[in-house]
């Protein structure tokens, strides 16, 4: 049944999801899905030689579940515009993952409803994982469809051409060095996937995140709804373009790889995206990053150095589909 | 690198096929390939869950041994010669870290009734111990100088003509 956005009580949950326990093969199946094939999502040996307790469920992974939850929420006619999550803990396999939300506020702008949430992963031990907001777009009682069709706040080309850069002032900081401080406004390259999205790519990824919702999932469906054909679920469109043999056994980010002085340790602190249009089957995506923040966060036994890069994500016309922030931490 | 054509009478009974590898197995190597087939068995990836059915470690998939052998003998035989048949048992477990070399000799060599040269030859993996895990046999069909072009298709054995 398709919830409306004149039915959301602000201050009430949403319906809460648990998934699991999540397998290795869950956890491979995703990385799969992604073209991920990193050993901390994989191989149990390689995760206790590095003083884990199992191999890790990873950031996306977890992310990519929100996303299809909040996406089973809004229905057949709603979408997801937004989400924010920190990684706080750490989820191993074997694990059941839970999630749950309140709606926090309600509003309407342009004639479309949106209702914010405020939302969370916890395991069967309790540890709340992913804290996080997300911004839903619900379809009002008398709505049809809605054209999921937004203007970003820049375009390809204005995101090219702003400057961003950071004075050095504090010459004594060993981590953030006059190199690290001119890492800020660096732009990677660009990356353009090898082929345009295809069925197989979809059907991979809604069999890692166990989707079904129909416009990803059913063809039949999606030929003869608005759009026309299949999409891709919007934790699929923020994938890092892993699978890029010539960079690497593991592919590469589009984000520019740099190492910060006197740290050994880089975790995935968390993300933040929001969509635009939606991107379709035959679409061949694009994305480029570049670095908008580094600073030192001073905890009690140790400085964390967040690395915050900024990820443009256009189709072939160079329409802005979505933005992506992630935060990336280093520490000694 | 560009590669002279392989011809029936370049070929000998006796002749070792150049081998594949050695190649070492990482578990990343065997869940990428797992992944490309759509395999997610826990026995090819997870190493806590195989150790517990009582294997040593997780397994080397049986495809990834058959698909060295496959690559030895199309590297060998070159764009114009066409792999007909192979065989291969699963005999013995191989794991991450092992390293894998794909190994052959020519055993038979006759004319086909279609004018093609047939080769038949032995095959196998064997591991960085000297274990054979995983024999076969194969069949290359390549071009003669009579008849330098391979078809691209073969009839089945019962076709109609």
């Amino acid at each position: 049944m398709q919830l409306n956005y004149e039915d959301i009580q602000v201050g009430s949950d949403l319906p809460s999801r648990a998934w699991g326990p999540l397998t290795n093969m869950d956890m491979i199946r995703f990385g799969a899905a992604v073209d991920s094939y990193g050993e901390i999502h994989q191989d149990y040996d390689w995760c206790i030689e590095h003083g884990f307790d199992n191999v890790l469920l990873s950031g996306p992974f977890k992310q990519a579940l929100l996303c299809s939850w909040l996406d089973e929420i809004v229905g057949n006619k709603g979408f997801l515009k937004k989400i924010e999550i920190s990684h706080r803990g750490i989820n191993y396999v074997n694990e059941t993952l839970k999630a749950t939300g309140t709606f926090s506020k309600k509003y309407i702008v342009d004639g479309l409803g949106f209702v914010e949430c405020d939302i969370a992963i916890t395991n069967d031990n309790g540890l709340v994982s992913c804290p996080g907001k997300a911004i839903l777009l619900i379809p009002m009682k008398d709505t049809d469809f809605i054209d999921f069709n937004f203007e970003a706040p820049v375009t390809y080309e204005s995101f090219l051409h702003n400057q961003i850069s950071a004075e050095f002032s504090d010459s004594g900081n060993i981590y953030l060095t006059k190199e690290i401080i001119e890492m800020i406004g660096v732009m990677g390259e660009p990356y353009t996937w090898p082929e345009p999205l295809d069925v197989s790519a979809i059907r991979r990824f809604t069999q890692g995140v166990f989707e079904t919702k129909p416009r990803y999932v059913d063809i039949d469906y999606a030929k003869k709804s608005s759009i026309g054909s299949l999409i891709a679920p919007p934790a699929y469109v923020i994938r890092p373009p892993f699978g890029f043999w010539d960079k690497g056994m593991l592919g590469e980010s589009a984000i520019p790889i740099f190492t910060v002085p006197n740290t050994n340790v880089a975790v995935n602190g968390g993300n933040e995206s929001e969509w635009y249009k939606v991107v379709k089957e035959g679409d061949t995506l694009t994305q480029q990053a570049r670095i908008i923040d580094i600073y030192e966060k001073k905890g009690n036994k140790r400085s964390l150095i967040p690395v915050v890069s900024e990820t443009i994500i256009v189709n072939q016309f160079d329409e802005v589909v979505a933005l992506s922030k992630q935060i990336n931490i280093r520490m000694p | 690198m560009s590669k002279s054509k392989l011809f029936y009478e370049d070929v000998n009974i006796g002749d070792q096929i150049p081998q594949l590898g050695p190649l070492t197995w990482n578990t990343t190597d065997i869940v990428r390939f797992s992944s490309a087939v759509e395999n997610y068995e826990p026995l090819h990836q997870a190493r806590d869950w195989a150790r517990s059915k009582g294997h040593k470690d997780t397994l080397i998939n049986g495809p990834i041994r058959t698909s060295m052998l496959h690559n030895m003998l199309i590297n060998w035989i070159g764009d114009d010669g066409f792999l007909k048949k192979l065989s291969c048992q699963q005999r013995a477990a191989d794991h991450p870290g092992y390293a894998l070399i794909a190994k052959g000799s020519v055993v038979n060599c006759y004319i086909g009734p279609n004018g093609l040269g047939y080769i038949e030859c032995d095959i196998h993996i064997e591991n960085q111990e000297g274990t054979i895990t995983a024999p076969g046999k194969a069949t290359v069909v390549l071009p003669t100088n009579e008849n330098p072009n391979v078809p691209e298709y073969f009839d089945l054995p019962n076709a109609k003509s």
